[in-house]
């Protein structure tokens, strides 16, 4: 009788989503009309202990702090700095700029959990020294695209720490997980980068000499100053995840007073931008909390409504096996990334993935590390792109369109073969998480 | 009419304002509280007994606190690459209903549902579970309902605008003078 409803509740959702209403309003519009049938006005009384359990996870206290954590850094005069060091060695290698931008992104991406941020600090930096050596526009977009979606799957990361709060695994060992196949997507953006420029130098040309031009001792002083502070701040919140010294929350605020910490040494620092790094960290933490808010809504009426069943016959109906069910719901979340953003694909689709991923018995944390590379194709996917929205708002008029999106395909093929790596060699998510110190 | 519901835009606005500041504040007070208790524990060698719950509840009460300012500022995301390409009075009017007939009730709920809970805290002495230190919980649910009703406050803010701009869109005038901003990433 009732499963009916819970199979309603999934297209609605979609129907308000893009209608453009706000993600986290229609998860909870659909939870009310679907709970008030069942519950009538005790749904209020639902909801607020919704809202109780939520304040209460002590786990999503990290997210704020991952956002300070970026938006501080961004401020903080270190990338560029961090960008001049890094093209000193690389700048003059085949595609070296570009390698510059991934490498840059790289190491950026693990120092915050904040989407965009590394996109478009690395950007603004990245896109006018490549015009300048003379790049072609598709290979500057997809460049900045591939290493700004870097910033959701290098730890740690806001995604990492979404995910694993929904779906019920620890956030330590998913952090852990991530990071070979974040090695690995790294090595392949960067060899393809330098390959292409190998064999094709024209659309990637060298820059001109005299800008590294430099005694070694003063190029050695300007990669110690730059990259020393960063790798230590690196060092001292996953290392501390890691070693078990601290949990990923406090680690996360030790991170965001070390931000702070070498903005007052690189001179970033004022009070202004300190209210206003507050100001974009609450926003950013208010909206993502209210997507998870919604989703928490939306699931506990989805199970009262017999969701949880209805997703068991139906997987039974398939006969899939593991593997196969296990391809069935990633490429659900590829597709689902054309036209959705990572953070309502993760809200749908993991409570109702977590109850099938439980019965077949498969490997969670595995399972969790497919998903978030999966959900990183949809930061570049088209229409709904977050990285072209980023690259939109800082690259030059010269750059259509069609660059942009020329630009990403080979970077989002990269991302399935990194995949598929994942999908075949599950000690690439497993490896590092079964060594972890338990906290 | 015209200068009143002006005036009730900018009240709500500005109570949306005041508990923004609040939420930075808990902010700050996370970071403070939870550095601190990583400093008590490694280099004094004594964890606190209070880091814990006021760092958790700082954290709590940031992202509903900030909710309605976030709805101001049109922060939260929206998937609009279909709703550009509607008749801006169709996308106007939609969420005006939904607005009106959905959230607004939902919330209306919650916040009945938030005063009977701290009530009820109130009368049984509940406190804090987690850490011997058993702080009382009332103050905490009236901080938490007040800002459901600011969020509450704030969509009835929208619901005014999208009616605004759909009379604008429909007589082809500006009834009041606000032109509603259509803010596209």
């Amino acid at each position: 009788m009732s499963a009916p409803l819970a199979m309603l509740m999934v297209p609605s959702i979609f129907v308000l989503i893009f209608l453009g209403f706000p993600v986290a309003f229609a998860l909870l519009s659909v939870a009310f009309v679907f709970g008030y049938m069942i519950f009538g006005g005790n749904i209020g009384l639902q909801f607020f202990g919704r809202i109780v359990e939520l304040s209460n996870n002590y786990v999503l206290a990290a997210i704020p702090l991952f956002i300070f954590m970026g938006a501080v850094l961004e401020h903080s005069g270190l990338a560029r700095k961090l960008f001049d060091a890094l093209k000193l060695w690389l700048g003059r290698l085949p595609g070296g700029l570009g390698l510059t931008t991934i490498v840059m992104c790289s190491i950026f991406a693990a120092t915050s959990g904040l989407v965009g941020a590394v996109e478009i600090v690395v950007g603004m930096m990245a896109i006018p020294a490549m015009i300048k050596a003379g790049y072609r526009n598709d290979l500057i977009a997809g460049t900045i695209c591939a290493g700004g979606s870097l910033g959701t799957m290098i730890p740690p990361s806001v995604t990492v720490v979404v995910y694993a709060s929904v779906a019920d695994v620890s956030v330590g060992d998913l952090l852990a997980g991530m990071v070979i196949p974040s090695g690995v997507m790294v090595a392949l953006f960067s060899a393809w980068v330098v390959g292409l420029a190998w064999f094709n130098p024209s659309i990637a040309p060298k820059p001109s000499r005299e800008e590294f031009d430099m005694p070694l001792l003063e190029k050695l002083r300007i990669t110690a100053t730059a990259l020393v502070p960063c790798l230590a701040l690196i060092l001292a919140v996953l290392g501390s995840i890691f070693a078990g010294i601290a949990s990923p929350t406090e680690a996360a605020a030790v991170g965001a007073v070390g931000a702070l910490g070498l903005t007052m040494i690189y001179g970033g620092f004022s009070i202004n931008m300190l209210i206003d790094t507050l100001q974009r960290t609450m926003l950013i933490s208010a909206m993502t909390l209210m997507i998870i808010l919604g989703g928490a809504m939306f699931t506990s009426v989805f199970l009262v409504n017999g969701g949880a069943q209805m997703v068991k016959d139906a997987i039974a109906l398939l006969q899939l096996g593991q593997n196969g069910t296990v391809a069935l719901f990633l490429t659900i979340v590829v597709l689902l990334g054309f036209v959705l953003d990572w953070i309502s694909i993760i809200l749908i689709t993991v409570p109702i993935y977590a109850i099938v991923i439980k019965e077949l018995g498969i490997e969670p944390i595995w399972f969790a590390v497919l998903m978030c590379v999966a959900l990183q194709t949809s930061y570049l996917t088209p229409p709904m792109a977050p990285s072209i929205f980023y690259l939109r708002s800082i690259a030059p008029k010269t750059m259509t369109y069609g660059d942009m999106y020329r630009g990403v395909i080979p970077f989002v093929i990269m991302q399935l073969m990194t995949l598929l790596a994942v999908a075949a060699f599950p000690w690439m998510a497993t490896y590092l998480a079964d060594k972890l110190f338990r906290f | 009419m015209r200068n009143g519901l002006t005036r009730v835009l900018a009240a709500i606005d500005r109570i949306s304002d005041v508990f923004g500041v609040v939420a930075a504040g808990c902010l700050v007070i996370l970071i403070a509280s939870m550095t601190y208790e990583v400093i008590a524990r490694y280099v004094f060698s004594s964890p606190t007994q209070w880091a814990f719950d006021v760092s958790t509840m700082a954290y709590g009460l940031l992202y509903i606190a900030a909710a309605g300012l976030a709805l101001r500022k049109k922060q939260h995301i929206m998937i609009d690459f279909i709703y550009v390409r509607l008749p801006p009075a169709v996308g106007h009017a939609c969420h005006l209903l939904l607005y009106l007939l959905i959230v607004l009730p939902a919330l209306v709920l919650l916040t009945a549902a938030g005063v009977h809970e701290t009530i009820e805290a109130h009368v049984k002495h509940e406190t804090t579970k987690i850490t011997p230190l058993a702080l009382t919980l009332w103050p905490y649910y009236v901080a938490l309902t007040a800002s459901i009703m600011t969020l509450l406050l704030q969509v009835i803010a929208q619901i005014l605008r999208h009616a605004l701009e759909l009379v604008r869109l429909v007589s082809d005038r500006d009834p009041i003078g606000i032109v509603v901003v259509e803010e596209h990433r």
